[in-house]
């Protein structure tokens, strides 16, 4: 049987290494999104909203963290969490928690900026109707967020297929323990250093698969909300 | 008096003086259409008549209270209308779910009034023009306000749609509503207004019954503007 041929067979009998790996792989990234899109979010919309001070700052430092390489952000959180570093009490390096941190800070950036693009115009669109209204902070926010959902979300889904396919942070804060803290991209690093491809490459299916199926919902989710633009 | 008073009203913009010292008092009832040229202020006039707006200089008071206090007391409807990414039902419910009302009963009678009951689920931004200027309308009557301010409602809609609108305005006005419509339809205006107010480079030329507008302007602006030369 060709490599391809027992690649397909660990996906098709649902090994369970594999299931494994696969499902801390989507908790990890679950987690790191959902995480980061409570501060992301709404900092975004109120990026996209109000001036205030710093506000073209903030703006600048958001966009240049969307550059940030993952090993850099690995190594912080690492110098972070390590025992000498300020957070080492906490003794959670090389755990699934390290790498939702170091996770959610790289997609932080993301989905802060996808949200602040698609509520920039909806905000333009909306300002003089809510000023009528006098539509409080909170609610102003509420609604632009509602309103922009289907871009939101997109947002999210990219920030989480980000998320999932990222190696180089994970590796050196997760350590890429056995059974622990190995997910898919650090495994398919490994076992292919190894030699075993029948796993690095049944992994390597498992994650274009999630990888086109989030690409599909994106376009679909797109599409959906397009119902809602106007265009006249 | 009680109603609309506005006492040396002026509001710049960039440095550019826009409204000079605009005074009137015009009490809470009928129909009152702002007519004037382009760049003759009209809009920006509705604009602080609502609240919406400051003025930079004099006071504009409903009441004797400042329009910037009362504004959730009048309703404003935009020359392009506003439509929120939801459903027509969902549009109209807004401005009570603000208000932190609800009633189911309201918007039914709204989708109604507005022609808009077998749309009522459709995303708004699916109306046609007509459609949604009728929803705008619609919205802003849901939270039964006092006064209905209209920017140009009818600009660019067929004759059909007018005709919706204009029944939409007259029923509110039946009910004790007062309505301030800026248009550049003088046609619009003989047909809806009481009252005329007309404005020339940001002054206000004339205030007066409807009919003697139309019949005898007194100012010279007035007189080319109803003849086509302003």
């Amino acid at each position: 049987m060709t490599i391809l041929g027992q690649a397909a067979e660990l996906v098709v009998s649902a090994d369970a290494e594999l299931i494994g790996i696969v499902g801390l792989s989507l908790r990890v990234s679950l987690s790191a999104t959902l995480i980061a899109s409570l501060f992301a979010i709404p900092l975004g919309a109120a990026l996209a909203i109000w001036q205030f001070p710093l506000r073209q700052v903030l703006i600048v430092i958001s966009t240049s963290l969307m550059a940030l390489p993952p090993v850099v952000v690995g190594l912080i959180i690492y110098l972070l969490l390590s025992r000498a570093g300020p957070l080492g009490h906490y003794g959670i390096l090389f755990t699934p928690t390290a790498m939702i941190i170091a996770q959610s800070v790289l997609i932080f950036p993301i989905v802060l900026a996808l949200t602040r693009e698609a509520i920039l115009p909806l905000n333009r669109d909306y300002k003089n109707l809510l000023d009528a209204w006098d539509v409080s902070p909170v609610q102003r926010l509420k609604t632009l967020i509602w309103d922009a959902r289907f871009a939101v979300v997109t947002g999210l889904l990219a920030g989480f297929g980000r998320a999932l396919a990222e190696v180089g942070a994970v590796i050196i804060v997760g350590g890429n323990i056995a059974g622990f803290t190995r997910v898919m991209t650090t495994t398919i690093a490994l076992e292919t250093s190894k030699g075993n491809l029948q796993l690095a490459l049944a992994l390597g299916i498992v994650l274009l698969s999630i990888a086109v199926l989030i690409n599909a919902v994106i376009h679909w989710v797109g599409n959906f909300g397009r119902k809602y633009q106007v265009t006249r | 008096m009680t109603g609309l008073k506005l006492a040396n009203v002026s509001y710049s913009v960039a440095g550019t003086r826009l409204l000079h010292n605009v005074s009137f008092a015009q009490r809470k009832k009928g129909i009152n259409a702002i007519l004037g040229p382009n760049g003759a202020g009209k809009s920006l006039l509705l604009s602080l008549i609502h609240g919406m707006l400051r003025p930079e200089t004099g006071q504009v008071t409903w009441d004797g209270i400042q329009a910037q206090k009362t504004k959730l007391l009048r309703g404003f409807v935009f020359q392009t209308p506003i439509v929120l990414r939801r459903s027509v039902r969902a549009n109209l419910a807004y401005p009570l779910k603000v208000s932190g009302k609800s009633n189911t009963a309201a918007i039914d009678s709204m989708l109604e009034l507005s022609h808009l009951t077998a749309l009522a689920d459709q995303p708004a931004a699916s109306l046609s023009g007509g459609e949604a200027q009728r929803m705008a309308i619609a919205r802003a009557l849901i939270t039964d306000p006092e006064v209905l301010l209209l920017d140009e409602p009818c600009s660019n809609l067929d004759p059909a749609s007018t005709k919706l609108i204009e029944t939409m305005i007259r029923r509110f006005v039946a009910g004790g509503g007062c309505v301030f419509i800026t248009t550049h339809d003088l046609a619009q205006a003989k047909r809806l207004a009481d009252v005329v107010l007309f404005l020339g480079a940001g002054q206000l030329l004339e205030h007066k019954q409807a009919n003697d507008f139309f019949n005898a302007p007194k100012t010279t602006e007035a007189k080319a503007y109803l003849n086509g030369d302003l």
